[in-house]
């Protein structure tokens, strides 16, 4: 049985579903259980516990079936329907097949001519169940999130590999998707397809007016709502949400501002002929703005303060990514520095005392904290850990990742990972050509 | 007479007026007939049958799992409490404790560690 927080148990209840069980014993208590003083907490429990040793021993399941399972994944339903295109959108969000914003109607000559753009047939499963809902997303069903998203059919290649790196268990959709935390898709491409198709890696390239950017960006968060489910609040929890929910983050790297002209692909082991789709997950990013530094050092540090001010992924987290400006890149460049020594540096002075991390809950060890039994053994041999302890706040320096995207200017963005690794999910894009 | 016109002309605007704002402005495009792909497509869950339930807890094993957010410890913990003082001879573990990667695991993974312990009943903490 499950005890949750009332603001919870829709999530709660979809999850079991989800997981199989068509109910499950609950037993709700108001929200919520943190940031309240423990007695708190035990009042709480004093007044449910009656009913949790009834549900414990008691409970029977109001339904014992999961309806509409069944139903064939190909060919997909086709449905008729007379009205305005204001109509059809209307309807269509009314049936949470859109996010609210405009589409392109995924009619059946539509879809057949996006499945143009790949030889995988239509009725291939390229992800069994895709979380929280467990849609089931054939070829044909990215054909028509493509279209719904203005994406062109030779885009199909690009949209594939984004789902294959979605899948990855190492990515953890389904927590992503679901969380409280704002958690965000961004999707980097690399390789010649990022020009052959217009994907922008220069000025501007995650905003406005980059349609190929825009088409990923909309088509990625199409599929995990419209597929997945991960609508607010039984399938997504995201406590304020962000733009980054309704448009991924899209860009490719930036090779020729790239003074190193290693891209972050060949650092992976790509040539720099493959064509690879980067996938991350994490809150907004952080902006260093730095106009005047003429010393590699001089911007590294700064660069190195801001990753202290990303909350609770300051303390031994899985890494970040870096996209530089180009004009940014070279001055870190300017000097021999190699991507290692940035990395170096950045690890080495990134990091803040440990009374500035967030605490300990009642002297436990939560999800959320800061949480010496968790450190690396060879932090702890240093000695004990005092509130001026300088905590690193990534883990390892090869888990700061760099990249350099955008145009002229003196502006960087710092992506704090919130879920999935360092270093990124990485899929090649031929493959699904 | 000279009265009633302006009244007449008064009305008319009034009746002009609201019937306007009435009405709301659409933009609306000619009905098609359309046919459409569902995107959503279907879904797969595959069922899983629930453990039939204790009528008593009475010399049973109840495993608690906690989902490391701060508060949730401190409830398990209460019902800990509350079971022993109330329920004769039940055992308690606190996967929290003694498989402390009961905290982070989830899915199938979880239920295999939980399953490893025994438990007759399982009550597991959610929410922040």
């Amino acid at each position: 049985m499950t005890i949750s927080t009332s603001e919870f148990i829709g999530l709660a209840r979809n999850s079991m579903e989800s997981f199989g069980a068509p109910d499950q014993a609950f037993v709700v208590v108001p929200h919520p259980l943190g940031m309240i003083p423990k007695e708190e907490v035990i009042k709480k429990v004093d007044a449910a516990f009656p009913e949790i040793l009834k549900a414990a021993t008691a409970w029977k399941p109001s339904r014992t079936t999961i309806p509409g399972l069944g139903k064939p994944a190909y060919p997909a339903e086709t449905v008729k329907f007379t009205g305005s295109y204001q109509d059809l959108l209307k309807m269509m969000y009314d049936k949470r097949w859109s996010i609210g914003l405009p589409v392109v109607p995924p009619t059946k000559t539509a879809v057949q001519a996006m499945l143009k753009g790949t030889s995988h047939k239509p009725d291939e499963v390229v992800w069994d169940a895709v979380p929280p809902r467990m849609g089931v997303l054939t070829a044909e069903l990215v054909a028509a999130h493509g279209v719904m998203a203005s994406c062109k059919p030779e885009m199909m290649p690009v949209l594939l590999a984004t789902i294959e790196a979605m899948k990855d268990p190492a990515t953890a959709w389904r927590s992503s998707t679901t969380t409280t935390h704002p958690v965000a898709p961004m999707i980097i491409v690399s390789g010649p397809i990022a020009k052959q198709l217009g994907i922008a890696s220069g000025l501007g390239a995650m905003g406005p007016e980059m349609p190929a950017n825009l088409c990923i960006g909309h088509f990625v968060n199409l599929i995990g709502d419209v597929v997945g489910g991960s609508w607010p609040p039984e399938g997504d929890m995201t406590t304020q949400g962000w733009v980054g929910n309704t448009l991924a983050t899209v860009a490719a790297e930036n090779i020729e501002g790239n003074p190193w002209k290693q891209s972050y692909a060949e650092e992976r082991g790509f040539k720099a002929t493959d064509n690879v789709v980067f996938f991350h997950g994490g809150p907004a990013p952080l902006m260093e703005n730095d106009h005047a530094s003429v010393e590699p050092q001089d911007l590294a540090e700064l660069l190195a303060y801001t990753m202290n001010s990303v909350g609770s992924s300051r303390c031994f987290s899985s890494g970040g990514i870096w996209l530089f400006a180009p004009e940014h890149a070279q001055t870190l460049a300017s000097k021999g520095w190699t991507k290692k020594d940035v990395q170096q540096f950045l690890w080495k002075n990134a990091n803040a005392p440990f009374f500035a991390q967030p605490p300990l809950a009642g002297g436990k060890c939560a999800i959320t904290t800061c949480c010496p039994d968790n450190f690396p053994k060879d932090f702890l041999a240093k000695g004990p850990i005092t509130d001026n302890t300088l905590i690193p706040a990534v883990e390892k320096p090869e888990q700061i990742i760099l990249m350099v995207v955008g145009g002229a200017g003196k502006q960087s963005l710092y992506f704090p990972i919130g879920f999935g690794p360092s270093p990124l999910v990485a899929k090649k894009i031929d493959a699904w050509k | 007479m000279k009265h009633m016109k302006w009244l007449f002309l008064g009305l008319l605007l009034v009746t002009l007026m609201t019937w306007g704002a009435a009405t709301p402005v659409q933009a609306q495009g000619p009905a098609i007939e359309w046919e459409l792909v569902n995107p959503a497509g279907s879904f797969k869950i595959v069922p899983m049958e629930l453990a039939p339930r204790p009528s008593s807890l009475e010399g049973k094993t109840v495993g608690l799992r906690w989902n490391s957010k701060p508060g949730g410890d401190f409830y398990l913990d209460r019902v800990a409490e509350l079971l022993t003082q109330q329920v004769k001879n039940v055992k308690i573990i606190k996967l929290y404790e003694v498989a402390p990667e009961t905290r982070s695991l989830n899915g199938a993974e979880l239920a295999k560690k939980v399953a490893s312990f025994k438990p007759d009943l399982v009550i597991s903490s959610q929410g922040d």
